[in-house]
Order: C-alpha cells, then structure tokens, then sequence
C-alpha cells in the first residue's frame, strides 16, 4: 500500500492489474485470430461448404465443381485451387470464399455468373448510323460474354468510328442494365456526336512532279467540305496509286498536320509527298503489262532478288498463255531521278501442250502418277496442260515420290514438238525406295499394341518417309485422348536398320484414365436440360473420351438452337476431371419475306416478255425455334401468286415421339393450285421422319392424308371418277437419299440418288389405291476450272387408280424445256390439254462454262432433254421419246443459280424453230 | 464502478475473440492474366516466401507489389511461347537455398499457414525459373558496359558506400570483374522491364480491386 498526499484516495493496485490482465489476455489472442491474413492454427476440418450464386443460394447442384468436401481438411492452398477449377469451368467472372468457424469451418462460395449481352442500343446524337456504329464494335457483341474492359474498348472502337467520319469530340457514356433473375445485361451507348469541322485549306507539300489541279481532281475530299477521316485516306490512297502510276511506287503521302480551329469550325489539313526514287518499268518483247511486276518495286527490296521475281512472274504468265519456251533477261540502269528496270523477253512461238508422257516410273504406272497429279484426261479433252503448271509439275512429282519412300528423285522434263503442239516428257530418276522394316510399340499398356497398330497409317514393308512419322505420333494422340487416357507422351525413334531400310519406334509413356467426377450443364434459360442431355455421349462416372466429348459438342450444335456451344474439362486430379457443358441461346425468331413477279401466260419471246401481263407473286414465313425448350421450331409459311395459293404450318422436331432419335415434321397445309388442265383445292397433313443410315445416306418416311377437290377441269368428266367430289389420300411414302454432292445449291462434283415410293392405302374412308415410284439419279463432273458437266436421269412409273392430280406430268424448266409446264405427255383428245400418265423417263444432259472472267458467277450453258410421259406403264417406248437443245445464261447465287434458258424442240413438227423462254431460279436437277 | 466497467468489456472482447466465427474473406480472385487467375493465396504464397528473382532477404513486399511481380511472369511465360523445361533437380536446388534463407521451425510454420507441403511450391519456384531464364536470354547476355560505366561506376556508388559502412574501398582493379557484373545486371533489369510493360500492353489483364481490397 502506498501513502499519497492529503486528499488523495489509495486504490487497490491488485485489483486493477489482474483485470487488465484478464482484459489484455482475451483481447490480444481475439485481434490475432480475427486477422484477415493466413493463420496459425491448429488442425481445422471443413464441416459445411456452401455456394452462392449472384448473391442467392445455388440453385444448380454447383457444389459439385467444388474439390473441397465436409471432412476434408481445411488449408488455404485447397481453396485456391478450388477456386481456380471453379473459374476453369468459364461460367464465372469473380469467385471469393468467406469461412466462417475456426476449427469446424465453414465456406462460403460467392460466385458471380458471367453476363451476357442481350441487346446493345445506341441513342442521342449519333452522327452516323446505327449500323455503322454496330460494325465498328468488335470488343463487345450481342451474346457475347460482358466485361467493364470490353465495355471500355468498345467506347473507344465507338470514338475511333465517330472520329473517321468526322467527329473529333464525341462524348460517348455507356450504361449497363442487368436483367433480374437472368444473365443477361442490355447495354446503351448514349452519344453526342460532336461538331464537325469545315475543311478550310489543303496544303499539298513535297510534290514537285505532279501538278496540284491533278492532284486535286483525284481527291474525292475538297475544301469547303466537311472533315471525314475516313475519306482522306480513300483520297490518300489514290493519291499513292497515281505516283504509282507515274513511275513512284514508293512515294510516301501522309497527313502530316491537321490544325482545328473550333471558333470557326474549320480545320486546316497538310499532306505531305515523298516521293522516293522514280522506277521506271520497261517491258519489251510481249504484251505483259507493268502492273505484273510494279508491286514487286514498291518495298525497298534487293534490287537483284526483284529481277528474278519479276522474271518468275513474268515467264508465269506467257506459259499459262501458251509461251512455254519464252525467255527474259532483266537489268537494271540507273537515271538522275531513280532507276529503269528493263525486261527483255523473247516469248517463242505459241503451244499447246497435248500430252504428257513419264520415262523412268518403274514403281508407279503413268496413269497413278497422272491421277495424283490430277491431270487425267485434261490434255485430250480440254486444250492441254497449262503450260505454267508444266514447269511446276517436276516439284510435284518428286514430292509425290518422297511420300512414297523415295527421297532422292530427281524429275526433269523437255519438250518434244509435234507440228503445232508439245508433247511433255517427264524423266524420272526414281533412285532407291526407303522402306520401314519393323515398328516396335514401346510402353503401351492401357492400349493393346495390336491396336495402335491397326491405327498406324504406316506399316512394316511399307514406305518411310520422315515427316508422316510426325503425322503418325498425332494420331496415337489422338487415340490415347479417344480412350480417356491424358497426359500421353508419344516419342519416335527412328534407327537404320539396314539398306534403305529403318525400324520406328514408337515409346509411349501412358498418362492415366480420367473419369467425369461430375457434369454439369449451364447457360440454357428456356432450353430444358433433358433435351441437352440427350445429345450427350459422355456421363458422370464414365471416361472422358475425347472423340464423344467432341460428339458431344456437335450434337448441341445440329439442333440448329444454341448461337455457341463449349464443353469445357476441368482437371480436378491426376484421374477426375469435371465436364462444364455451356450453351448460349440463340435467336427464335425468324420472318422472311419474298416478292416476286410471274407471267399469266409462257413466254415465247422477248418481246413477248415485254408485253406480259405481270403479277405479284409472295412468300412470307415467320419460324419460332426451340419452342417450349425443346429443340422443336413452330413455322407458318404461306405463299401467293397467280396460279397458286398456300399455307402450311410446320411443327419440327429433332426426335420422334418416345425419344426415338429420328427428326420429325408434322405439315398441315391448305393449297390451291391452278394447272394446265385442272384446277384443285387440296388440304393434307403429314409426318415425315428422316434418320441418316449411313454417311450421306437417309432414309425417309411420310404417312400422309390430303383430302382434294378438282375444280374448272379442262377434261371431259369421263376422265375421272368423280367430278368435284372430295379425293381422299392415305398414303405412305418411303424414300432413300444418297447425296454426294459438294454442294446441295451450286453442286460442280459428286452425284445424288433418290428413290421414292408412294403407296396410297384405301384407309379412313379414302378413295385412294395407288402404288408410285420414282428413281432420280444425278451427276456432276468439272473437268477443268469452272466448266462443269451434268447430267440427270428420272423414271417414274405407277399402277392403280391413281387420279388426275397424282399423275406424273412433265415439260417446263425444270424436266423439259422443249415444252411448256406440264405439256409434254399424254393429252386429252378432244381439248388437247395434258391429262398426266402413269410413266414417265427424262434424261437431260447439260454443260455449263464461264463467259468474263471478270465475272465468275455468270456462266453459259448448253443443254439437250429428253424424255416422254406415257399413260400406261405399257406404252413406255424409247423410241416416243422427245428431244429438245437449248441455250441460255445462269448467275450463281447462294440459293442456287437464276436462269435464263430457251429451248428448241427439235421432235414436234410444229414446235421446232420456236423457242420457249424460261426464267427460273434453281437447278433443273 | 471500474470493475463493472471491465466485466461489461469483458464478454465484448469474448465475442470478438470467438465470432471468427466472424466471417472473413480468406480467398478471393486476385487477377485475371490471359484467362487464367491469380488467387489472393498465390500472391500471399509468393509474398511469403518472397519467391522473387532477386533473392533479397531484406526485401519486405507489399501485396499489391507481389501481385504486379506475379503478373509479369504470367504474361512473359504465356506471350513468350517458349518451351522451357525445368528439371525436379534445378527446381529442388532452388527449393533448399529458399529454406537456407528462413531459421529452423519457420519454413514449415510458413507452409503451415496455407497448409502446403513443399512440394506444393513447385509451380511456384517452376514459373520463376521459367522467367528468369526467359529474361536471361534476351537480356543478360547482349549487355555492353563500358570502361568509363565502371570507372563511373567506382567514383559515384561504390567508393562512397564502401566508405559510409566505414571500410577502405578496394581498388579499382580488383572490384572491376564484380562492378562490370552488377551494372550489366542493372541495364539488363532496366531494359527487361521496358519490355514486359510492353508485353502487358498486349496481355489482357484484370486485376480485381475489391479482392485486394478485402485482403487488407
């Protein structure tokens, strides 16, 4: 106890120093452990993990791309690599976990879902369209993933288009709408375009050679006119092509200075000229024009490697013309103002190459060699070998050789002539074949060596050639990764083991089978998950085989719903991965519109094509796709026109009913059509399933029922059973397809084959009874570049009562052009109008072949049809068959060509000498 | 009245000391280099093992700096394309001269903390000798110093910092080797680090603010 002064209270010092103590002892350790950095404890357990997302609970079992589990130990490393599986899967643009506990802890996942745009607006005073704003954002797109750093460069792509087109101070504010409940963010940039500024003066500097009046004329941007950045440099780069043209290919012209004045609105623009040395091109000895080699001279090259390619270019150019044993000599003179190249050539006299002939093959034949080389048959047929790829053909053959295990050909060739041709012989020093002796597969266990052999393109005995060894290591790849086994490493050995012979090995360090932990699927907000299961080849449990995950991503992709489709793969271990299926919806709703104009009557002439009564002809069609999340499209189609009228509403979808894999539509239509001899109301429904058998062959089947009515018959009323009475139709119908074209709308190679039967069953009341077939079959060939031949041949043949409006009938643009639509076939004695039959053949034979190569897309063609219709099956006769030549000109287009045709035909004497015009889009096949 | 007062503070500092309880951020995504993250934890790691090129002992790193130093070596490795192996060996023998630097009972009170092994350091030690080989070979080796560099060198840093710590500066001669090896390091760090600023340009980083923010 101590003694204070007077007044003073004495205070009890024990009391006071243990209640501190007990204070600074609860409080000091509390600070410690509250910390926010790593900390010292002891050995804490997960008990509880939880995951939200978007600030709500997970609603989407994604706990499961979470490797930490209650139970397992808790250390920060654990959770750092949680964290990073997490984002792998690419679903997220932030993750954090907040633990709460200290040794029964527990996580919490905050994930932020990535966001997707769903619409960009532009508004205020934009300067310039919409259009043009939306095709200067390459950093932010509709359904494309949305970031603060894309939005922040799409403001400056934004600011980058308004200053090209002359706004130089736009003010651009972006602002974000997050929709609720969605990922989705609609984003809008409001714009204030800015002034633009008058160009009050250009100063044209360096130019010394070119007067400024020229120079003037040639610029599209003059003073006076508003500022546009983009305009400039149209105007800059034609200033560059006129040096270019006046012997400066070099010559620099830049905008060099541009002075604003924003009191006035005006800006004040230099350009400068450099324009380098002057290079003159002198081309002697044949009409090869200077732009062939100017673009060689206008980098600064060395001088001697542009003579040589000049010369290349231009000795290319007179063999393709025929001048295969034309020469050049190049030099280089020197003058004040820059240098002269000089080309000298002496072309030699004209040639056609008609024959090429091989000396020295001993271990493959000349016609191999010609069909690898892919000029079969072009020398005879088609006016001879390109005397350009002549000189490359030696390299070709050589290379042809070493594939095939000779690396030490040489190929050299001369010309023989023969009056006005050449005739090319090719000298083959094939030297020694190199062959593989042995292939020996090291360390192959989860894979029997047996079967990596059979994967092997090479064999033992086979040819060596050291690159395909290469090729051969990325297809056991391929095949460890098919089998679920990653982290393969494949290393070639490649020993001599004799006389031209070698031993390959292949060592195989095996990586280990991985297995799908979990598969989660996101990004489908009206798609339901059974549908995307359903294309899915792989599982949770199952190996993670490469070649179905890759299935896998094509299956969502043919449903034709998703704008984008990834599965990702997160390893999770040396043997467990997660599988991330992410899906983006794409738009589902599509309306089209087509207009169109049709003549009453055919028309014979142009003249006649003048004077024609022309009508209105429309199609409109509105699909809604991926209806009810299912994959299925909803569509209404309706099409008007003179001589028919339709609607049909289609209901598609990628399976039958009972998840049968098979593509089904369900068509209900009302038409009218009005044809040469009748007239018919016709309305139906149907089902068609469609399921591919085997590459490029389907099956298909329909079971339909129509109900029609035949109206404003042009036929006495004995021809059929019943006049106006309702013809019911219960069929099924059944047809294979073997398509082998390059392509379905502009096909060049390849062929296509269908055969369809209808069978038409007497059920639900009908009246119909009626068996039908008809077999097409089609082929293309291109012979040379961009002439290509086609031919087509169809039978149709029919037993029954089969009514009037099922017949086959023939004669138009698309079966027979000598004759018009429906007229060529059986006809009805007394009016003369087609009445149909119960046969048909038609064979059509037509070579199309370009007219300016400026423009590819327009072509000639040359056609001969033949064919008849026939009333009974028994009164197919070849010798009945008609004939009819024509011509006529096609444009390409992506849907097909449009066609201008005229026919002759040659076998109806009052017919033949007048033609029949066509107009159609599409092919005859 | 001052022990009522205590015991009223009393369960306070009991609930702060028991509500961690209290949820905390322990890891959050700190970067984004390329489309691969670093996590707070990374950068964490690295602050405290100071896994740096430089192996400077004295060197405290402040988390936003270990975050910069780390995005470096991501952009140089993922821009630079460079197959570079590095062996179990190297990466060991770098691994022991790490421990070398830390007393006894440290280094495993450090890779307690985040609940690694050493072995878990691995990518870490891998990623920077990726980096410094990557560097090395662009910069280390075209370096010219100049005999009036070091000359320079020994009038203006290296004599009057021999002499500030109070010894005599050795002569010019026998410190040339070791003069010549720190200024080529210095040019090289310098031109090195010109050239990874201008990798970033190219690299698409993003740096989470609000998880650096949280670690604080």
């Amino acid at each position: 106890m101590s003694r204070s002064g007077k007044g003073s209270r004495i205070v009890p010092l024990g009391r006071t120093f243990w209640a501190s103590g007990l204070c600074l002892f609860l409080f000091i350790p509390g600070i410690l452990v509250s910390a926010a950095g790593p900390q010292i404890s002891g050995v804490p357990r997960v008990e509880k993990v939880e995951v939200w997302v978007d600030g709500r609970p997970d609603t989407e079992d994604l706990e499961r791309l979470i490797s930490i589990r209650p139970g397992d130990r808790y250390s920060l490393i654990a959770v750092s690599e949680a964290i990073k599986h997490i984002f792998q899967s690419g679903l997220f643009s932030d993750i954090e976990v907040v633990r709460g506990g200290i040794e029964a802890v527990g996580l919490q996942f905050r994930l932020t879902r990535k966001r997707i745009v769903r619409k960009i607006r532009f508004e205020g005073e934009k300067g310039i369209s919409g259009l043009k704003l939306r095709n200067a954002l390459y950093s932010l797109q509709e359904d494309d993933f949305f970031s603060e750093e894309k939005l922040k460069r799409a403001i400056d792509e934004l600011q980058l288009a308004l200053n090209d087109e002359g706004f130089f101070q736009p003010a651009i504010q972006a602002s974000v709408k997050r929709l609720e409940g969605v990922p989705l963010n609609d984003v809008s940039f409001v714009i204030r375009a800015g002034p633009r500024y008058a160009i009050s003066d250009i100063q044209l500097e360096g130019n010394d050679e070119i007067r400024a009046a020229e120079l003037r004329e040639v610029m599209k941007t003059q003073t006076g006119d508003l500022y546009n950045l983009s305009r400039l440099d149209e105007d800059l780069a034609r200033l560059r092509e006129l040096y270019r043209e006046k012997g400066y290919p070099r010559a620099e012209v830049d905008l060099v200075a541009e002075d604003f004045f924003p009191e006035n609105g005006t800006v004040f623009l230099r350009i400068r000229v450099d324009l380098e040395e002057r290079i003159e091109i002198v081309i002697s000895g044949a009409d090869i024009p200077s732009s062939l080699v100017r673009p060689i001279w206008e980098e600064k090259i060395f001088e001697d490697w542009g003579l040589s390619e000049g010369e290349v270019r231009i000795l290319g150019r007179l063999r393709e013309q025929g001048y295969v044993l034309a020469t050049v000599d190049s030099r280089i003179e020197r003058t004040e103002s820059g240098i002269r190249v000089i080309y000298r050539i002496d072309p030699g006299r004209k040639f056609r190459i008609r024959k090429a002939r091989f000396e020295g093959n001993r271990h493959f034949s000349a016609d191999d060699i010609r069909k690898a080389l892919g000029i079969e048959g072009r020398a005879v047929l088609f006016g001879g070998l390109d005397g350009k790829r002549v000189y490359e053909l030696p390299g070709e053959i050589k290379a042809i050789y070493q594939i095939r295990g000779f690396p030490d050909s040489q190929v050299s060739f001369q010309f023989v002539q023969k009056g006005k041709n050449l005739e090319v012989i090719f000298s083959i020093k094939e030297g020694p074949q190199q062959r593989i002796e042995t292939i020996e597969i090291v360390g192959a266990a989860r894979i029997d060596p047996g079967t990596i052999r059979e994967h092997l393109g090479i064999w033992e005995g086979g040819p060596f050639f050291r690159p395909a060894i290469q090729r051969e290591v990325e297809k056991l790849n391929a095949l460890y990764l098919n089998e679920a086994i990653r982290g393969t490493t494949i290393r070639p050995r490649i020993e001599a083991a004799g006389d031209e012979t070698f031993k390959v090995v292949f060592n195989i360090n095996e990586g280990r089978t991985v297995r799908i932990r979990s598969l989660l699927i996101s990004g489908n907000l009206v798609t339901r998950k059974t549908v995307i299961e359903r294309e899915l080849k792989i599982a949770a449990g199952e190996p993670a085989r490469a070649d179905e995950i890759a299935a896998s991503r094509r299956n969502l992709e043919t449903l034709g719903i998703f704008s984008a489709v990834t599965i990702e793969e997160i390893p999770i271990s040396d043997e467990w991965e997660h599988v991330v299926v992410g899906v983006r919806e794409g738009d589902r709703n599509y309306v089209g519109l087509g207009v169109g104009v049709e003549t009453k009557d055919p028309v014979r002439s142009s003249s006649l094509l003048l004077a024609a009564d022309l009508r209105l002809r429309g199609t409109a069609e509105y699909m809604r796709s991926n209806v009810f999340g299912r994959a299925a499209s909803l569509s209404l189609v309706s099409q008007f026109s003179l001589s028919e009228k339709r609607v049909v509403v289609i209901w598609q979808q990628p399976y039958f009913f009972f998840n049968l894999r098979v593509p089904t539509s369900l068509n209900a239509w009302v038409e009218e059509e009005d044809r040469q001899s009748f007239t018919f109301e016709r309305e139906g429904i149907s089902v068609t399933g469609m399921r591919a058998i085997v590459r490029d062959l389907d099956f298909l089947a329909t079971v339909q029922y129509t109900r029609t009515i035949l109206k404003q018959l042009e036929i006495p009323p004995n021809e059929i059973d019943r006049e106006f009475y309702p013809y019911s139709k219960t069929s099924l119908a059944p047809s294979l397809i073997l398509d082998r074209r390059d392509d379905a709308f502009n096909p060049e190679r390849g062929s296509f084959s269908s055969a369809a039967l209808e069978w038409a069953l007497p059920l639900f009341q009908t009246e119909s009874d009626f068996l039908k077939a008809l077999f097409k079959h089609q082929r293309y060939l291109s012979p040379v570049a961009r002439i290509v031949l086609g031919a087509t041949f169809r039978i149709g043949l029919g037993q029954g009562r089969i009514p009037i409006h099922e017949r086959f009938f023939a004669g138009g643009s698309n079966s027979f052009r000598g004759a018009e639509f429906d007229q060529l076939g059986p006809k009805d004695a007394e009016s003369g109008v087609p009445v149909g039959g119960k046969a048909l053949l038609l064979f059509n034979l037509e070579g199309s072949f370009p007219v300016i190569s400026a423009l590819p897309n327009l072509s000639l063609v040359v056609f001969y049809d033949v064919g008849n219709g026939f009333a009974n099956r028994s009164d197919l006769d070849i010798g009945r068959l008609e004939q009819a030549v024509g011509a006529g000109v096609r444009y390409r287009t992506p849907l097909g060509p449009v066609r201008l045709e005229l026919g002759w035909n040659l076998t109806e004497p009052e017919r033949q000498g007048e033609p029949i015009v066509f107009i159609t889009i599409g092919h005859i096949f | 009245m001052r022990l009522l007062k205590i015991g009223l503070l009393t369960p306070a500092f009991l609930a702060f000391w028991l509500i961690p309880g209290r949820s905390q951020v322990v890891d959050c995504m700190a970067a984004e280099v390329n489309g691969k993250i670093i996590t707070l934890t990374d950068v964490r790691i690295l602050q405290a093992f100071a896994i740096e090129p430089e192996q400077r002992d004295d060197r405290t790193v402040s988390l936003r700096q270990a975050l910069e130093e780390a995005i470096n070596r991501r952009v140089v490795i993922d821009l630079v394309h460079e197959d570079i192996e590095v062996s179990k060996a190297e990466a060991d023998e770098l691994l022991i001269r790490w421990k070398e630097r830390y007393p006894v009972g440290e280094w495993q009170n450090r890779l307690a903390v985040f609940g690694l092994q050493e072995s878990g350091l691995r990518p870490y030690l891998e990623e920077m000798i990726r980096y410094v080989r990557i560097i090395g070979r662009r910069f280390n080796e075209g370096v010219e110093v100049s005999l009036s560099e070091i000359r320079d060198y020994y009038d203006e840093v290296y004599v009057p910092s021999e002499r500030a710590r109070g010894r005599e500066p050795r002569p010019l001669t026998q410190v040339l080797q070791e003069i010549e090896v720190r200024i080529r390091r210095a040019k090289a760090g310098g031109q090195a680090s010109v050239w990874v600023q201008s990798l970033r340009a190219q690299a698409e980083i993003r740096i989470n603010e609000r998880c650096l923010e949280e670690a604080r």
